[in-house]
């Protein structure tokens, strides 16, 4: 596909092309703002206003880079505010501990699907939830995740190292439950 | 880097992760990013013109209501353009006395030269020197002396004499001494007349934009770059983003109703009329006509603002992104200060309303007593030996439509306007009757009923999830706070500052 092509359609006002570029991110977006919600409602709402951010400021993507990641970027940006303004949110993001917790070289067998594995994320308390998203899947740095959450970069080592090793716990309860057949977890 | 493996795989894995998104969220995008800018809805223009209307109205009012005044500023306006013509007329006699004298100098030194030519081109010179501005000016002091004769020459070298003159000037003086000083007196005056307009062409040069500024106006004010919008762009485009009028979560606010507390403290006076307060010496609460009376006319006390707060509850809900609609019930205060005798506590008659021409009030009262007449049981004489204080306790239904005028979310701007319902629950002020000279309280000299017209400005600031909105209030009594008319109509006017907290609206 050519991207480049495709944003100027856009940024011209073409209602097919943006159309189609809308069709042809919309699927993997939403796998990106389903991870950072706890509802595929939320995630759609997210979704929604994290492509029109990204119409809005087409004409800042100038086609060298890949669009995809800038996309991403937008819809990553747009989950975090939407987190940071919904009530339902705020209390899973006050980041109080400070303590250092030490990471675990722990590396669990992932035979979990990506839904499964998702799921899993999203059971996490909010400020888990951002944060493991963010270090781990986005790959931003510490100081980059305090400054956007507006948090010290130890509370966030703090809380990751926290969501990571309550997920590899639940990673390897399920790995047992699904070998022995059970399904702790829906 | 990542600590191990771990996160590796959990990448990889949601680099996988898929979902289908309903057809509605295409749709609200497609709705969102297509839209034209709506122009403002109706029901602004409708408030905006009421207002403009409303001050318009009363500017008219204030302007016209009393032509003895208007009168005493035209004369007023006279005697000042006239001292500016005396003042002109002095500079123009003084420069006149010098030319003579300049004149006699030249004529001892050349003979040949006529009186009326050298006058005429040393006036010339003189005036040269003046630049364009004041020229006119002087031109106009000019016709107000225009009975003076040597005034008239002076015109008539300034309109039509400027190079013939100096032309006349260099050929009749012919090589004496005298042409050559009045030669270059008049070019010097002549050059630095040029040189004042030179000056003046540069100044207004000045105030137009120069090619760095035309460049960086010209110039395209965003920069395409490569790099995605991170927090920054994404932050200036939450502004834009509140416009996604289709969200449902937006939706869901716009159509609630939410409650706020109000409060608001300031200064409360009665006045005449809307900008009139001290300045008006009668402005007693409740003055009596004594058009057809023979009573002493005795002069009421001035009345000066006093405190006054308000506080209550309101609802409010959106009618649109930026117009809200709020209705409430507050709880109003107002207060004056007038300054009045030594205090009576004895029975006596008052006359509460204008007095027949045929009645005298010295006589014995008829029985039963008049309308005109009432008993009270308390008084004060006039005087200003004694502050008292008038207070007005008032319910009040506020009807206010509010005009987000900025696109911001955090910091709004808003403005606020409408109409306020309210019933005067209790008041102690008191009333002046000239005629037996006392002050007196009465509350059935008062109308219950107000209907006030509200302005405020005011700006929202978030606090946590809570709205906290602060500004400048203005109130005005659009009815008069007395029951019947009197010379001088008096209204109720707030000032303050007001406060709004809305708990849960971010």
């Amino acid at each position: 596909m050519d991207y480049f092509k495709l944003v100027n359609d856009c940024l011209k006002g073409d209602g097919s092309a943006q159309r189609e570029l809308y069709a042809h991110f919309a699927n993997a977006m939403l796998g990106v703002c389903y991870r950072y919600t706890k509802s595929l409602q939320d995630a759609e709402d997210v979704l929604q206003e994290g492509f029109v951010k990204v119409f809005k400021n087409l004409h800042q993507y100038k086609g060298t880079g890949e669009l995809g990641a800038w996309i991403r970027k937008v819809m990553v940006n747009t989950a975090i505010n939407y987190l940071k303004s919904e009530s339902r949110y705020q209390y899973d993001l006050s980041f109080a501990d400070n303590s250092l917790h030490p990471v675990s070289d722990e590396n669990p067998e992932l035979i979990l699907n990506a839904k499964e594995l998702a799921d899993l994320i999203r059971q996490l308390p909010a400020g888990y939830q951002t944060i493991f998203n963010m270090h781990a899947i986005e790959g931003y740095s510490h100081v980059e995740i305090g400054k956007i959450l507006g948090i010290n970069e130890g509370t966030s080592r703090s809380q990751y190292a926290r969501a990571r090793a309550l997920l590899i716990s639940w990673i390897t309860k399920n790995s047992v439950d699904n070998k022995t057949g059970k399904y702790a977890r829906k | 880097m990542h600590e191990n493996e771990f996160e590796k795989k959990i990448q990889e894995k949601m680099e996988e992760l898929q979902f289908s998104p309903s057809d509605a969220v295409w749709e609200h995008v497609n709705k969102d990013i297509n839209k034209e800018k709506k122009p403002r809805g109706p029901v602004f223009w409708l408030f905006f013109l009421f207002g403009l209307a409303l001050l318009g109205g009363v500017y008219f009012f204030e302007v016209n209501k009393n032509p003895k005044t208007a009168i005493a500023t035209v004369r007023q306006q006279k005697q000042t353009r006239n001292r500016q013509d005396e003042r002109l007329l002095s500079k123009n006699k003084q420069r006149m006395n010098e030319t003579k004298k300049e004149n006699d100098d030249l004529k001892k030194s050349s003979g040949d030269i006529t009186k009326s030519r050298v006058e005429e081109g040393n006036v010339k010179s003189s005036q040269a020197v003046e630049n364009k501005d004041q020229k006119k000016t002087y031109v106009q002091s000019k016709q107000s002396t225009s009975n003076i004769s040597k005034g008239k020459r002076i015109k008539a070298s300034i309109a039509s004499k400027s190079g013939k003159e100096k032309r006349s000037i260099n050929g009749t003086m012919g090589n004496n001494k005298g042409k050559s000083s009045l030669t270059e007196k008049y070019a010097y005056a002549e050059k630095s007349s040029e040189a004042i307009i030179e000056n003046n062409k540069q100044s207004i040069n000045k105030t137009e934009i120069r090619p760095d500024q035309k460049n960086a106006i010209d110039s395209p004010v965003t920069k395409r770059t490569n790099a995605p919008p991170d927090d920054k762009p994404i932050k200036k485009d939450s502004a834009a983003d509140t416009k996604t009028a289709l969200n449902k979560k937006q939706q869901k606010k716009i159509s609630t109703w939410k409650i706020g507390i109000s409060g608001g403290a300031g200064i409360s006076n009665i006045n005449q009329s809307l900008f009139k307060s001290t300045y008006v010496n009668n402005t007693s609460a409740y003055t009596f006509n004594t058009a057809g009376s023979t009573g002493n006319n005795a002069s009421p006390s001035p009345i000066n603002s006093g405190a006054s707060y308000m506080a209550g509850v309101f609802v409010n809900r959106h009618l649109s992104r930026r117009v809200l609609f709020s209705v409430g019930l507050n709880y109003h205060y107002y207060s004056t200060k007038i300054y009045t005798g030594s205090t009576v506590d004895s029975m006596r008659y008052v006359y509460t309303a204008p007095v027949p021409s045929s009645a005298v009030p010295s006589t014995p009262l008829p029985n039963p007593l008049p309308s005109y007449v009432s008993v009270v049981n308390t008084y004060y004489h006039s005087g200003n030996t004694n502050p008292y204080t008038n207070h007005y306790h008032l319910i009040e239904l506020p009807l206010y439509m509010d005009f987000q005028l900025n696109k911001s979310q955090k910091l709004p701007l808003i403005w606020e306007a409408g109409l306020s319902f309210s019933y005067l629950m209790k008041s102690d002020a008191l009333h002046f009757d000239p005629v037996t000279d006392v002050y007196y309280k009465n509350s059935s000299l008062f109308n219950k009923t107000q209907l006030n017209g509200a302005s405020v400005i005011m700006f929202g600031v978030p606090i946590h999830k809570n709205m906290l909105r602060l500004g400048p209030q203005f109130q005005y009594g659009l009815t008069g706070i007395l029951k019947k008319s009197t010379s001088n109509p008096e209204h109720i006017f707030y000032g303050g500052l007001k406060l709004d907290f809305v708990p849960g609206e971010k």
